[in-house]
């Protein structure tokens, strides 16, 4: 004999299988709005990378710190153009950010700078990381 | 067999319209940033070599405009009655296409629009089921409203949770409890934090990149909070609770790495904290506001067996199912894995479209 509503929620019942379908539909398609398995920061690292402004002091900074950008051409993005290189974790967005304000900052700067992958090869010790930079691109520039 | 404690809600005996109305506000604010940025957006190098043109014409086309329109109109139709299930849909239907476009035409779809959008599914897929385990129980109109918002408003919460639990289970899936070690974080914090930084949310991104033990022990949390989200299901302390773990855990996000995801942090806020007790007196300056918030609405359910449910949840799961075979026999895992394709430990050029 059916038992009346109240002994097992609809909601409750409702509640796990949204949760459950959830899941195995973002699972199924990956990425598909508003479905995601959020898998972005899944994969393990031990390296991490970005495009910055090395000066003739070898100061490192931000590209959107400096402006009246002056280059040969744009910025090779591969982290790894030399396959013999090893390649570090890098964010696309993040080095096409670089890219986009150097485009859209030009002008006559005239401070010589190098265009820079900085990358920092951690080590398990705490607090350890070797740094390295790699020279994508020689420009002159201007520090407001 | 109780359930009692798990079933309650900071809501019930009250109107839902507020959360409604805010959901609503959210996926609007979001409309307007997709179709802003595919509005900007060209067809160029970084656009998804598998897109369809129909999806990459979308990129600065007049369409947008007209897209936005009827999104913002079906929404707010959305926000104004309760129960407007076609409405809601075709705002979630617009937003799809837009945020979809804007993947497309740049490498891969923001996930920060994700979770308002995925509460506005869980919310219309509660109206739906309740219509569906309450068809034919002759109950009132009002009834029926209060009802199906009770469910709207467990399918959005549960839509919220999942989105946290799929993030947790794929760190688990791809690396397993390791992810929790003492260079991911630091890599993540260092890769996106702005260089140089000298402000207090810098010196504190600079001391947990460089302190092994502290990324760890902020990985171990984002596990345990990524996971936890789903104890937001358990009752509304819990709710309140897991969601407000889930908030910081964003804004610690934020503080570390400079990424922000402030749609799902609005939507966090507006689901898990408990408003009823708030909303009196945040809004006594606003009579009306009072009378369209905060009203009670006291509701009999309608009785419904346990058939009922069991069939009602039995054709969810045929759906559920039935949607996982036919999005396997397309082509989408291959489109979708191309998205953020050059994310991680790259080599060698981009190809090109």
């Amino acid at each position: 004999m059916d038992s009346p509503q109240h002994s097992l929620p609809s909601r409750v019942v409702f509640g796990v299988l949204v949760l459950v379908s959830y899941v195995a539909i973002a699972g199924t398609v990956q990425q598909l709005y508003p479905f995601s398995v959020f898998d972005m920061y899944a994969h393990p690292a031990t390296s991490a990378s970005r495009i910055a402004v090395r000066d003739a002091a070898g100061v490192v900074s931000e590209v959107s710190a400096w402006t009246d950008w002056q280059c040969d051409g744009p910025i090779a993005l591969a982290v790894a153009p030399d396959h013999d290189e090893r390649s570090p974790y890098s964010i696309p967005y993040r080095d096409r950010e670089a890219q986009e304000w150097l485009s859209a900052h030009r002008g006559a700067g005239a401070q010589a700078v190098a265009i820079v992958r900085h990358i920092w090869w951690l080590q398990p010790q705490p607090g350890q990381a070797e740094i390295e930079d790699r020279v994508l691109l020689h420009c002159k520039a201007r520090r407001p | 067999m109780s359930f009692a404690p798990l079933a309650s809600s900071y809501w019930d005996g009250r109107s839902r319209s507020f959360l409604r109305v805010g959901l609503a506000i959210i996926v609007a604010s979001n409309l307007l940033g997709a179709a802003a940025t595919v509005w900007q957006d060209q067809r160029g190098t970084w656009s998804h070599p598998m897109a369809p043109d129909w999806l990459l014409n979308l990129g600065g086309s007049p369409l947008v405009g007209l897209l936005l329109i009827v999104a913002l109109l079906a929404i707010g139709q959305f926000a104004r009655k309760p129960g407007q299930l076609a409405a809601g849909a075709l705002a979630l239907v617009t937003m799809a296409l837009l945020v979809e476009a804007d993947g497309a035409l740049n490498e891969g779809p923001k996930r920060h629009f994700f979770a308002p959008g995925l509460a506005l599914l869980g919310w219309l897929a509660g109206l739906a089921f309740a219509r569906l385990v309450a068809w034919r129980s002759g109950h009132a109109r009002a009834d029926q409203t209060a009802w199906q918002e009770i469910h709207a408003e467990i399918g959005a919460v549960a839509a919220l949770a999942g989105n946290y639990v799929d993030a947790v289970a794929s760190k688990l899936i791809h690396v397993g409890p390791g992810w929790a070690n003492d260079t991911t974080l630091r890599s993540v914090i260092l890769s996106h934090h702005p260089l140089g930084d000298g402000s207090l949310a810098g010196q504190y991104a600079h001391f947990i990149a460089g302190s092994a033990a502290a990324s760890q022990v902020l990985a171990v949390a984002t596990l345990i909070v990524q996971g936890g989200a789903c104890l937001m299901l358990v009752g509304p302390r819990w709710r309140l609770l897991a969601g407000l773990a889930v908030f910081a855990f964003h804004c610690n996000v934020e503080l570390l790495a400079d990424i922000g995801y402030g749609p799902a942090r609005m939507t966090l806020l507006l689901f898990c904290l408990p408003w009823p007790l708030y909303l009196p007196r945040l809004l006594r300056r606003w009579p009306r506001a009072v009378a369209y918030f905060a009203v009670s609405a006291p509701m009999t359910a309608p009785v419904v067996s346990r058939t009922q449910l069991l069939r009602a949840s039995a054709l969810v799961v045929a759906l559920v199912a039935a949607t996982v075979v036919t999005a396997r026999a397309l082509p989408i895992r291959a489109y979708t894995a191309l998205h953020h394709s050059y994310s991680g430990e790259r080599s060698g050029p981009r190809p090109q479209p």
